[in-house]
């Protein structure tokens, strides 16, 4: 067995070798998307409004102490000049990237602890969702247009059309508030907010009711679209002559499904869960927001709301590494499934 | 024996067909099949390219119904408004109030009747969704048009620029557009319709592309080119004409798609603005005092899900429609 890993290892890094120039193309690609992004939300923000607004506003602070604040944060200088400053302060070698107007602290280690929340929360939803949604599909093609095919199918429809925010207060409300009532609790079963109970924060079971409803509310619209996904491509594999193939050899009809349809199957669903990934660890703005979640997402509209823009442009730029890398990964491991892609 | 048969009709079971004499019979299972020896000469009508769209999306029934429900729909926003008693934003000082005869969704905690704000807010989701979803796709169709039918490096280019587009994170650029639109004081609706037509064309833009890349080589315009015709012409009488069915799909999901990024928007407090009511802010509002008004929560929420699962099945039954390759409805 060990055997088989090392030769799976080395085979893997010979590919790397293969790709490295279209790795290294893509790299440099890559780089040009994430400045692209950050002009176009630099822009933006620049034409949104003014973070001092709130001082301005404030009869008692003096018009000096304004402009002095306006200096140590470089907001008298041209906006080019700010973009400037700001892109210094993000490569500069310490690794902080510019300081938050409302934190008052570098922005990246800001980011990367709230980023370990979203982490927690993310790793098990899709955990969850690659248990339920990769069998669903599977058996749903297996016994195309049986009842479980239509309820999958039924399910699919209505997970993808479910906005999740209304879903998520849905079960605030119904698994939340009155299950409590229901069981005459004084605590609910699962909790609505938040990642654990002041003082419980060792207390696994404490943190798992705390991620029931966020991790379900996250889960629906996951479900729907992957185990659709594997549901087509199971399909087509199904179609596919080689399976007649091991069948007319004598192989018996798991072996042929495990070994020959699964794997074949589950090669197109890997690059849309890498995908799916990266949106999931930038953080889910909704569904952090409704559960108060102290992940990425709740971060980034509370620097939204205090128009706190370093934070705000290292929040999205962090995301569009995310994407990036995640887009990179699932072609590379894509092409390594499957060697046909190679070619290209 | 002469036969005319068209493609659509070939396989489909329970088509009748007329025989010389003027009777109807079913074309399978008839004793006096005119593919046999001495059999009647039989004649199917030609059907026109809209009879077989019609033929084959009929079977399809969620979508009918889910087109019932969204013409239904419309026609209440249109409507609703005037047929309604209450204005809604006209402030009661009764406060909240459960369902009752006179407000059959409940009042909120302003007094405001709950159903004529859901009919309200419908107008301008379902405005929002169907504005977007055309100018997304206008945009798409002349993007991908120009690069598809050019190709080279005009294709490089602007496959680039869709590329960069899609890297975009959408829904955080979303909010940041939509707290400018908020900060600007422009009127929040057509903003965002803008702003959403803008960010939503790059699936169009490549569907369209592939068509063009596809079509170009064909025979037809090949002749139609070699016949004098000017690109305009091969490009509006050839090749759109036959990419208009991935176009027409996608702009139907489109609609879905941009009524539920409207409704988050909304109700992170990145969209339209209160007091005008969308679905999305409605639930925002309702979030805040879900435990004391819960009948606030229902009602946007299942017009969200009924019109984006309408138009989800709607297009699906558009595409099983629209597919000149699919002989053969689904069963």
């Amino acid at each position: 067995m060990a055997g088989t890993h090392v030769k799976l290892i080395g085979s893997f890094l010979s590919h790397l070798r293969e790709l490295a120039p279209f790795i290294i193309r893509r790299i440099f690609y890559s780089i040009g998307v994430v400045a692209f992004v950050s002009v176009v939300v630099f822009a933006l923000v620049s034409i949104s409004g003014d973070p001092l607004a709130n001082l301005r506003e404030n009869p008692r602070i003096a018009r000096s102490d304004i402009a002095r604040i306006e200096q140590r944060m470089g907001l008298n200088k041209p906006k080019y000049v700010q973009f400037g400053y700001w892109l210094r302060d993000s490569v500069r070698g310490s690794g902080e990237w510019s300081t938050s107007f409302s934190y008052r602290a570098p922005v990246f280690p800001i980011i990367w602890d709230r980023f370990k929340n979203t982490l927690v929360l993310m790793s098990v939803t899709v955990l969850v969702c690659l248990v339920i949604a990769i069998p669903l599909g599977v058996f749903s093609a297996l016994r195309q247009y049986s009842k479980l095919d239509y309820a999958v199918t039924a399910l699919s429809f209505f997970g993808l059309s479910m906005p999740v925010f209304w879903f998520g207060l849905i079960l605030q409300l119904v698994l939340g508030f009155y299950l409590m009532q229901a069981l005459d609790l004084r605590q609910p079963l699962f909790f609505t907010a938040s990642m654990y109970t002041t003082g419980f924060e060792h207390d696994w079971l404490n943190r798992a009711r705390h991620l029931v409803l966020p991790v379900t509310t996250l889960a629906l619209a996951t479900v729907a679209g992957w185990s659709r996904y594997q549901r087509s491509s199971m399909l087509d594999v199904l179609n596919q002559d080689y399976l007649r193939t091991a069948r007319a050899k004598g192989l018996p009809e798991s072996r042929v499904i495990a070994k020959h349809a699964l794997k074949n199957a589950l090669i197109p669903v890997v690059t849309i869960v890498a995908i799916d990934l990266a949106y999931l660890l930038g953080g889910a703005v909704v569904t952090e927001t409704i559960f108060a979640w102290p992940g990425m997402g709740r971060l980034f509209v509370q620097a939204l709301e205090q128009r706190d823009f370093p934070m705000v442009m290292g929040n999205i730029i962090f995301t569009s590494v995310l994407l990036v890398v995640f887009n990179l990964l699932a072609d590379v491991i894509y092409g390594f499934l499957d060697p046909r892609i190679r070619q290209e | 024996m002469m036969i005319r048969q068209d493609k659509a009709t070939e396989k489909e079971p329970n088509v009748t067909t007329q025989l010389r004499d003027g009777t109807e019979v079913p074309l399978e299972g008839t004793d006096r099949s005119p593919l046999e020896p001495g059999g009647d000469l039989i004649y199917v009508a030609g059907r026109t390219q809209g009879q077989m769209f019609w033929l084959r999306f009929k079977r399809h029934k969620l979508a009918v119904v889910s087109a019932g429900v969204l013409l239904a729909l419309y026609l209440i926003a249109i409507f609703g408004p005037m047929l309604s008693p209450y204005s809604f934003d006209k402030i009661e000082y009764t406060g909240a109030k459960p369902p009752s005869m006179s407000h059959p969704l409940g009042t909120d905690e302003l007094g405001r009747d709950e159903m004529t704000r859901v009919i309200y807010g419908g107008r301008i989701s379902l405005m929002v969704g169907i504005v977007v979803a055309v100018l997304s796709a206008g945009i798409g169709t002349v993007v991908g048009m120009i690069a598809g039918f050019y190709g080279g490096r005009i294709d490089n280019l602007l496959m680039r620029f869709t590329d960069m587009m899609l890297a975009l994170p959408l829904l955080p650029l979303l909010m940041v557009a939509g707290l400018i639109v908020a900060d600007l004081k422009i009127d929040s609706m057509w903003a965002i319709v803008v702003i959403l037509g803008l960010l939503e064309w790059m699936a169009v833009a490549r569907l369209v592309r592939s068509s063009f890349l596809a079509l170009r080589e064909k025979e037809f315009v090949e002749a139609a080119r070699a016949m004098g015709a000017s690109d305009w012409r091969i490009i509006t009488q050839h090749l759109l004409p036959n990419s208009i069915a991935p176009i027409v799909v996608n702009t139907t999901l489109v609609v879905g798609a941009a009524i539920i990024v409207e409704s988050v928007l909304s109700f992170l407090g990145f969209g339209i603005q209160p007091p005008t009511p969308s679905w999305g802010n409605m639930l925002s509002n309702a979030r805040s005092t879900m435990v004391l008004y819960p009948w606030l929560m229902w009602a946007p929420g299942v017009a969200i899900v009924l019109t984006v699962l309408s138009v989800n099945f709607l297009g699906d039954g558009l595409r099983d429609a629209l597919d000149p390759t699919q002989v053969r409805v689904r069963e």
